[in-house]
Order: structure tokens, then C-alpha cells, then sequence
């Protein structure tokens, strides 16, 4: 509940940067950044807090689960309504793949510092984080083939006439979300074999 | 659902002048996480980690691990 809770949260975020409907007093992508530090800052001292009075506070693999779920749908969501609302005929050179980029690059680097605020040098990952690591990855590895094949079927059998409208900025742009959907997949299955572990524990 | 093979990992921990999980976990190799998920029964370790652990407390590994049915059955 928490992992798609976290997941729909940060896709909100992305798509009301990407959307006309807050007049934001920053540029979208600083406003991102903003949120992703005190983000970051707010948990590390929950965290910190969970350290010191239960101790179950999570290690720091799968933090990064967490931060790489939170980022992923946050980033993914704002590329995808970006090309929702400027249609399939973006330009390169236009003002809205120049804002998409310039939002999509502040926003990784608003990625970036958090993960340093969340990061703790201390610990590394060990064969239990590896396991559920390799577990998510397989899946998600097909759900990357699956969604590559899905989309390579449906550009090839669209007619010439409904393809000519899509610029290459939008299909590639298509492409990359096939990787950020399957990066979601992956974060999503890896916080669930976590999840699962602390729940067995509970019942036994 | 727990796994099948169980450890004396926290009675260990104890009898060894209350060494804390994570210091267990640093002489170890693995997270304080693992640990915990070892000692709550949780996650089986490789045959790698079973004898890192053991070589913590100088001890063989069935000293520290057991097949959780032979407990069940002799030692309950």
C-alpha cells in the first residue's frame, strides 16, 4: 500500500510540473528540486528517528529502492504528460522539447542530491538485498521486452499516414518510458520482497 | 511464512559479551538488516554467510545452525 501510495504521490508531483495548472513561482524544474531535498531531509530524519527508538529503520539498499521509486515515477509521469500535452508531432528544436529538457535534466539533478542526502556510506549490500534485487530485475526485464515488443508491433503495423505526425523527439521519448516503466517495476518488486520479508517475520 | 533452517545467532550474540547486531552484522559482512531478518527466522543464508557467521563466534556452523524439523522433533 505504502510503495503505490509513494508511486502515485511522486507521479501527482510530476504531472502538475509538467501541466499548465499551477502558475508556479519558480521553474518547474527548481520547484521539483526543491520538493525532492525537503523530501529527502524530512525522511533521512525519520529515519534517523526509527533508528534510534525501534531500530527498524530500513538499510541502506533499500533507501535507494525507495528514493529510485519515488525519482523514477516523479520524472517518468513528467515526461509523460509533457508529451501527452504537446502531441505527437514535438519538435526539437521548439520551446516545449527545450522545457521538457531543461525540467527533465533539473530534475535529475534534484535526484541526484537527494540520493546524496539519503545515502549513507557505512553500508554496503549484502546477498539478502542481492536476492531481492535479482527476483525484481528478472521480472522487470520482462516487462521490458514485452512493452518493447508491444510498442515495435504497434509502430510497425501503423499506417504511413498516422505515423508521419510523430517526430522522432516523441518516439524516442516513447522509448525511454519503456525504461522508466520498467525501472517502476523493478523499484516496486524490490520494496515488495522487503515488505515480504518484515511481514513473515510478523506472523512467525 | 519463516525459514526452514533456524540459528542460535541472538543466544550467540549474548554469550559473546553482548555483541550488538550490528557489530555481528560489520564482522560479518551484511547489513544490520540481515541480521535481523536472520535472527527472526526470516531469511536462510548461503552456505558462504553460514560460515562467515560461525567463524564470528569461533563456532562450527551446526553449532550455530540447525534444520528447524531436527529441533522440532529432538529439541523443542
Amino acid at each position: 500500500m505504502r510503495i503505490v501510495l509513494v508511486m502515485l504521490l511522486s507521479a501527482l508531483v510530476g504531472a502538475l510540473l509538467a501541466g499548465p495548472w499551477i502558475d508556479w513561482p519558480l521553474h518547474e524544474g527548481y520547484v521539483g528540486v526543491v520538493l525532492m531535498v525537503g523530501a529527502a531531509l524530512i525522511l533521512r530524519r525519520h529515519w534517523q528517528q526509527r533508528a534510534a527508538t525501534r531500530g527498524d529503520e530500513p538499510g541502506e539498499p533499500e533507501r535507494e529502492v525507495w528514493h529510485g521509486l519515488a525519482s523514477t515515477s516523479l520524472i517518468g509521469v513528467q515526461i509523460a504528460t509533457t508529451l501527452y500535452l504537446a502531441g505527437p508531432g514535438l519538435a526539437l528544436h521548439s520551446v516545449q522539447a527545450g522545457q521538457l529538457g531543461k525540467t527533465t535534466w533539473t530534475l535529475i539533478a534534484g535526484a541526484v542530491v537527494s540520493w546524496f542526502i539519503l545515502h549513507r556510506r557505512e553500508v554496503q549490500r549484502d546477498e539478502r538485498d542481492r536476492t531481492i534485487v535479482t527476483q525484481a530485475n528478472r521480472v522487470s526485464g520482462q516487462v521490458l521486452a514485452v512493452l518493447i515488443v508491444v510498442l515495435a508491433v504497434t509502430l510497425g503495423f501503423t499506417p504511413p499516414q498516422r505515423l508521419a505526425p510523430m517526430s522522432h523527439v516523441f518516439l524516442a521519448h516513447l522509448l525511454l518510458l519503456t525504461l522508466v516503466i520498467s525501472s517502476l517495476v523493478s523499484h516496486a518488486l524490490q520494496l515488495w520482497g522487503y515488505r515480504r520479508d518484515a511481514q513473515s517475520g510478523d506472523a512467525g | 511464512m519463516n525459514a526452514p533452517i533456524g540459528n542460535h545467532l541472538r543466544r550467540l550474540r549474548f554469550d559473546h559479551g553482548e555483541m550488538t547486531q550490528d557489530a555481528l552484522a560489520r564482522a560479518a559482512g551484511v547489513t544490520r538488516q540481515t541480521v535481523i531478518a536472520l535472527e527472526a527466522g526470516r531469511y536462510a543464508p548461503s552456505l558462504e554467510l553460514a560460515f562467515r557467521l560461525a567463524r564470528v563466534f569461533c563456532k562450527r556452523v551446526d553449532e550455530v545452525f540447525f534444520w528447524r524439523e531436527d529441533e522440532a522433533g529432538g529439541q523443542p
